[in-house]
């Protein structure tokens, strides 16, 4: 199969500046993303999770060209992005911002409170010229229509809708220009259980109706499980494992995935947990670790562990991993 | 254990907020009882009213929000009738809390040091390095490396998980007979997580402490909790011990809780589009509370007779009570 997007050795850096009267110095940098290469095929959905600071939103921003890359190659489509995301041709930009639309975690802050729900979901059409301005109010009402809203919802403003709701009319406003890939950055997380589950089944509905493609950001693990088909695991800045989703959460190779999974409590009071319970927190990402990212917690760590860092390759079932030492 | 009188026993609880906009019945007539050295979990989403009958028990609750009616009896005395001179003597000594965001519950100004020893010389005649040493055991016993060090510290300068073992260090000071811990991972990782609820299910054995653990989160609560209260809108839905509540809930709403939320141990993959259940319509707004039962109008077995009337608990089994009208509970007009 065809992968729709590639990223390739994506790096983030951020300077660390020491504050001074003329405008400081650095003094360090922070990896935020550190060599991340994965693809998603066309029709797939591919979850990327880990903890805070892992970088998994940090990755996407950086791919759409949000946060500009320090360095790497995105692939959409077979086009090189990054290079006309930093190039001034508007029209060509536009282009590729088409393919790809983000969906923000906050759906609060997200949607400007002083435009109607009409106004937000024209602003697409307008920038992008996607449509003739006589079919933009029939646009709105079949948008509005095919996440589960009324089209008079189009008179409203955000702060007469429900969190469920709101993020409702993000993902209107995400699928306006027709796009192909869908980055989803904490979609429902923000969400009450009861609510959650509607905008999981939306989101999983339209993907199977429209033929999109998901890159769905999340720690919830038990919703990465609902919706995605495979699922790479971030810790540090780097990609530790990558599986189709029933063989990861069956059987995790990589130590950090197995802790990561098994750290989820199970709604149901005969679970015994099985737990491998991590020691300490997550280094800080300014002081990389040497080797693998993860040996100082990780309790196979061989002595290879600490001088080479492990690289992401295949091992058989679809899956990638990198470890000297799996499971 | 039914017949062992409760620790904390709080009945018909009302809370109500006082705004601008008319009257809110945040709580509007929970029930639940703790017994010794038992972990209640109190579930339900937000606006359920689950924060403000925890906060209500340490006499807590902010304005505009007042405790109305109802009861609320600890170790046989009714904390709403108790002065503030023994309210102050009960807060942090008998009931202590753990609060959901550890980054707000210190204060970012004193250290950790004079954070925890000002609770204990609050409460008890203990001199400056006896206090210290002691809250440095406590630091020890939640799993803190370098007591001593982390003690002169600010807040700032620790994690989050670190913080809130200090929360639970801080709560544990003077022995409470019992915890109210409200959403005390929510804002933590999940590997973070799990170290907090192992370390907080090993002290509570230990230290044979009871505990109500509010949460919205139907694992933490699987993990921890002996029996369950569901609470929906401000009203209790169901109260049974865990292993009832999730394996055959009677009530609508906590049956539809459990199979609305993603299960990380299920497999959708053989579906081409996996569904999850859903509720429909949304959460109540409370100051236009439904009439009847709560939950009536995204109820799928909801009758005219839920409308009109109030359910009261009613218990289907020993120690499984529900309150909804298909399930027998007796309705009083409402």
């Amino acid at each position: 199969m065809n992968a729709l997007l590639r990223v390739e050795h994506l790096v983030k850096r951020y300077p660390v500046r020491r504050r001074g009267i003329l405008g400081g110095r650095a003094v360090g940098q922070i990896s935020a993303v550190d060599d991340v290469s994965f693809s998603i095929n066309a029709g797939e959905a591919l979850a990327l999770v880990g903890e805070s600071g892992c970088g998994k939103t940090t990755t996407a921003r950086a791919m759409l060209h949000l946060v500009p890359a320090t360095d790497g190659e995105v692939w959409f489509d077979d086009a090189d992005i990054l290079p006309v995301f930093r190039g001034t041709n508007r029209a060509a930009i536009l282009r590729v911002r088409r393919g790809m639309q983000y969906i923000f975690q906050d759906p609060y802050l997200s949607l400007n409170p002083r435009w109607t729900i009409g106004q937000t979901l024209r602003e697409p059409f307008r920038v992008h010229r996607h449509a003739r301005q006589a079919e933009w109010p029939d646009r709105v009402a079949a948008l509005l229509q095919r996440v589960g809203l009324e089209p008079d919802h189009a008179w409203r403003y955000p702060h007469e809708f429900s969190g469920g709701q709101r993020q409702r009319v993000g993902v209107a406003r995400a699928l306006a220009v027709e796009p192909r890939l869908l980055v989803l950055d904490e979609p429902v997380s923000s969400l009450d259980v009861s609510v959650r589950a509607q905008i999981l089944n939306l989101l999983v509905e339209l993907r199977v109706a429209l033929g999109l493609t998901y890159l769905y950001i999340s720690h919830d693990l038990a919703s990465v499980r609902f919706i995605a088909n495979r699922v790479a695991v971030m810790y540090l800045g780097g990609i530790v494992e990558v599986a189709p989703v029933a063989v990861l959460f069956r059987h995790p190779l990589h130590h950090y995935s197995h802790a990561l999974l098994s750290a989820v409590p199970v709604p149901d009071p005969d679970t015994k947990p099985t737990r491998v319970v991590l020691s300490g927190e997550p280094p800080s990402p300014m002081n990389m670790p040497s080797g693998c990212r993860f040996h100082a917690r990780c309790a196979a760590a061989l002595p290879v562990c600490k001088t080479t860092r492990p690289p992401l390759i295949d091992v058989g079932d679809g899956r990638l991993l990198a470890c000297h030492n799996p499971r | 254990m039914t017949d062992v009188p409760p620790l904390l026993n709080v009945r018909n609880l009302k809370v109500h907020f006082f705004t601008q906009a008319g009257v809110a019945p945040a709580v509007d007539g929970i029930d639940f009882r703790v017994n010794p050295r038992e972990t209640l979990g109190l579930v339900g989403e937000s606006g359920s009213g689950k924060t403000m009958a925890s906060l209500a028990v340490l006499r807590l609750v902010p304005p505009p929000a007042r405790i109305v009616s109802g009861s609320i009896e600890f170790q046989n005395r009714d904390l709403l009738t108790l002065d503030e001179a023994a309210l102050r003597d009960l807060r942090g000594k008998h009931v202590a809390m753990i609060f959901q965001n550890p980054a707000y519950s210190l204060n970012p100004i004193f250290t950790i040091g004079d954070q925890l020893t000002e609770i204990l010389r609050w409460h008890e005649p203990v001199s400056r390095t006896a206090a210290r040493d002691r809250a440095a055991d406590l630091l020890r016993l939640v799993g803190i490396a370098d007591p001593l060090q982390r003690l002169r510290q600010f807040p700032h300068e620790l994690s989050g998980g670190m913080k809130q073992r200090i929360c639970i260090a801080r709560a544990l000071l003077c022995n409470p007979a019992l915890i109210l811990a409200d959403e005390p991972t929510t804002n933590l990782d999940v590997t973070i997580q799990a170290q907090i609820l192992d370390l907080l299910a090993e002290l509570r054995d230990r230290l044979r402490m009871a505990m109500l653990l509010v949460s919205h989160d139907m694992g933490v609560v699987a993990r921890m909790a002996h029996r369950i209260t569901v609470v929906y809108a401000g009203r209790t839905c169901e109260t049974g011990d865990a292993r009832t509540i999730f394996h055959t809930p009677q009530h609508p709403y906590t049956r539809a809780l459990l199979e609305s939320t993603p299960r990380i141990d299920h497999d959708y993959e053989h579906a081409t589009r996996p569904t999850l259940r859903t509720i429909g319509g949304r959460i109540p707004n409370l100051a236009t509370p439904p009439t009847g039962c709560r939950f009536h109008p995204r109820c799928a077995e909801a009758t005219e007779e839920c409308a009109q009337l109030r359910p009261v608990p009613f218990e289907v089994a020993p120690g499984h009570s529900v309150s909804c009208l298909k399930r027998g509970s007796p309705g009083v007009a409402a």
